[in-house]
């Protein structure tokens, strides 16, 4: 090609319409960008422990169990409160309410794994088996401080009362028909494991990383009877049961005769069916009849099973169904003024510490800063105008029931705690109980506190483990109190 | 025992299915009573409304009624009725004041 043919080809191709492919520019949609990865991964999770991180910890145990004796009652001699003696004679023995007691170690756990591809891929972001063990004893404390407050070894909640029914009211769109209404009692262990999507689970199989299996129950006690009640269109279906000692919530079962679907999951003993049902849900044909509430040989009692257990001596006052929490008028609440008088007449104990829901909280805090109460409060200004925040909380509790003055209790919301339930727990025992050797009224007893478990390598994973050893001693379980059944609002 | 319920028309009790009577009663056993209040059932019968006796407000002063109506507020305030007619109306007065006061209580009081 001459020098002339090629400069005509440039002319033409410069005259000519630019072709795409060669005008198109590079854009951050190209792709071809750096990538700004924020190392290492955000845990956004709440890790909220607050049982565990206040009780004691105390560590030297050994054997199958830690035990101790208790002497619960001084018996006077004679007539028990006259101590006369006639001049140059002696008096009679006095006598003792003894007993011996054990907690059972137990074993927690958790396990997890990473891959080596993983940790390869990791690097540079995070470590990823560090990060994974943190993860992993979050999770376990997580898991302890249900045990801690919810563990369930020994409180049975056995066949729930048959339902009491009524049919009242208008304006419902429940469809006339004689329904059947089942309930079944669940334990504050049980009640988080439980949905209604998924339907109770009376027990569980896990298999373990060593390919080994073991059952837990779900914290489900025994379906009552069927109960029936015949409906008319606009009509509403009421239901209750009972409180039930130990439970912390209710599944109700309802439908045709024999078709008793699950329904809903209350935190109170009663429900109110207004609308069509749910004809999808687990049938409670379903369940095995039988009590799954308790893990007898697995689990220790945390602190509302130590309570709850009907030999505890702790006071329980579910209140009736239905019932809200009172106010008496003067800044108080009824309710929690009954838990403190009961607990003192019983037994001279003031709760150190009252542990609620969040809707619980929300409750006490209506009814102490209501209308009538409203004098009690004074806020100050000075003559610049005002600027006044709204609401308010209450946030500790005076008990007048005790010795030299009463004591201020602090109200702490726990976020395991369900709707319903106020615990009382006294951390100590008052100062009248003299040499009692009981510093903390409960303490985790330790045979192997938290230790790690790097598997041997067996596939290309890292498995590690995480373990304690433990149980929860109460050794005054009296000194807990628990209210529960309470309606929100 | 019998217990009433403004409009339900069943209820059913440990298994057993109670309705009510031509008078509106429900006999159920004693046990049962307490499950069922909180149902809104009540062992006081419901006052039906052709037996209710019309609730007319007193106010103003004691002194302007007539006899009839003075002397059915002084029954009704367990006044004795065949005081003088100037000494019924100053107990009158001062019994529904004092009755006035009580009310204020027990409403600061809820």
């Amino acid at each position: 090609m001459s020098m002339q043919e090629t400069l005509d080809l440039v002319k033409k191709a410069l005259s000519s319409p630019a072709d795409d492919t060669i005008q198109k520019a590079i854009t951050v949609a190209t792709g071809l960008t750096a990538y700004d990865l924020q190392a290492p991964a955000k845990n956004l999770y709440p890790v909220a422990t607050p049982i565990r991180n206040a009780l004691p910890r105390i560590g030297g145990g050994t054997g199958p169990a830690t035990n101790w004796k208790v002497v619960s009652a001084l018996l006077g001699s004679g007539f028990s409160g006259m101590g006369w003696v006639p001049e140059g004679q002696r008096s009679a023995n006095m006598s003792y309410t003894t007993s011996a007691k054990a907690a059972s170690y137990v074993t927690l756990g958790e396990e997890d794994y990473v891959t080596r591809e993983a940790m390869n891929a990791g690097k540079g972001f995070e470590d990823v088996k560090a990060r994974m063990v943190l993860r992993l004893l979050q999770g376990m404390m997580l898991k302890e401080e249900n045990a801690l407050l919810f563990g369930n070894a020994s409180v049975n909640l056995g066949t729930c009362p048959t339902a009491t029914l009524s049919a009242s009211g208008s304006g419902a769109t429940l469809p006339a028909l004689t329904y059947s209404v089942i309930c079944v009692p669940l334990t504050y262990e049980g009640i988080q494991q439980q949905s209604i999507a998924a339907g109770l689970v009376q027990t569980k199989t896990i298999t373990g990383m060593d390919g080994l299996t073991f059952t837990l129950n779900g914290g489900v006690g025994q379906a009552s009877a069927s109960a029936t009640q015949a409906i008319t269109l606009g009509q509403i279906l009421t239901a209750s049961v009972a409180p039930v000692r130990g439970a912390a919530g209710y599944a109700w079962f309802a439908g045709a005769v024999g078709a008793e679907r699950l329904q809903t999951i209350t935190n109170v003993a009663t429900v109110t069916f207004s609308a069509p049902l749910n004809a999808t849900n687990q049938l409670a044909s379903a369940l095995t009849a039988a009590d799954y509430s308790a893990n007898p040989n697995l689990a220790f009692d945390g602190l509302a099973s130590a309570a709850l257990n009907s030999t505890s001596g702790a006071i329980w006052q579910p209140l009736t169904n239905g019932a809200l929490l009172t106010t008496g008028g003067r800044g108080n609440v009824n309710e929690i003024d009954n838990l403190l008088l009961a607990m003192f007449n019983a037994t001279q104990v003031s709760p150190s510490v009252l542990y609620v829901n969040a809707q619980q909280a929300k409750d006490i805090a209506s009814r102490v800063l209501n209308g009538s109460s409203a004098p009690l409060l004074r806020y100050t200004n000075d003559d610049q105008g005002f600027a006044i925040v709204a609401n308010g909380v209450i946030k500790s509790y005076f008990n007048p029931f005790a010795l030299n003055g009463g004591r201020e209790i602090p109200i702490k919301i726990h976020p395991k705690m369900p709707a319903g339930t106020i615990l009382g727990y006294a951390e100590d025992l008052p100062a009248q109980y003299q040499s009692s050797e009981v510093p903390n009224v409960a303490a985790v007893k330790t045979r192997a506190d938290y230790y790690e478990l790097d598997w041997p390598m067996r596939t290309r994973r890292e498995e590690v483990g995480v373990y304690a050893e433990e149980v929860l001693a109460v050794y005054a379980p009296f000194a807990i109190g628990v209210i529960n059944n309470i309606t929100a609002g | 025992m019998l217990i009433y319920h403004a409009d339900a028309t069943g209820c059913s009790f440990d298994g057993v299915n109670y309705t009510p009577d031509a008078t509106g009663a429900f006999d159920v056993p004693q046990e049962a009573l307490e499950a069922l209040q909180c149902m809104g059932f009540t062992t006081q019968a419901p006052i039906a409304e052709a037996d209710a006796v019309p609730v007319v407000a007193l106010t103003g002063n004691p002194a302007k009624w007539t006899n009839d109506v003075l002397a059915s507020e002084a029954t009704r305030l367990g006044l004795d009725a065949t005081l003088a007619r100037p000494a019924l109306i100053k107990a009158v007065a001062e019994a529904r004041k004092a009755e006035a006061d009580a009310a204020c209580v027990e409403a600061e009081a809820e």
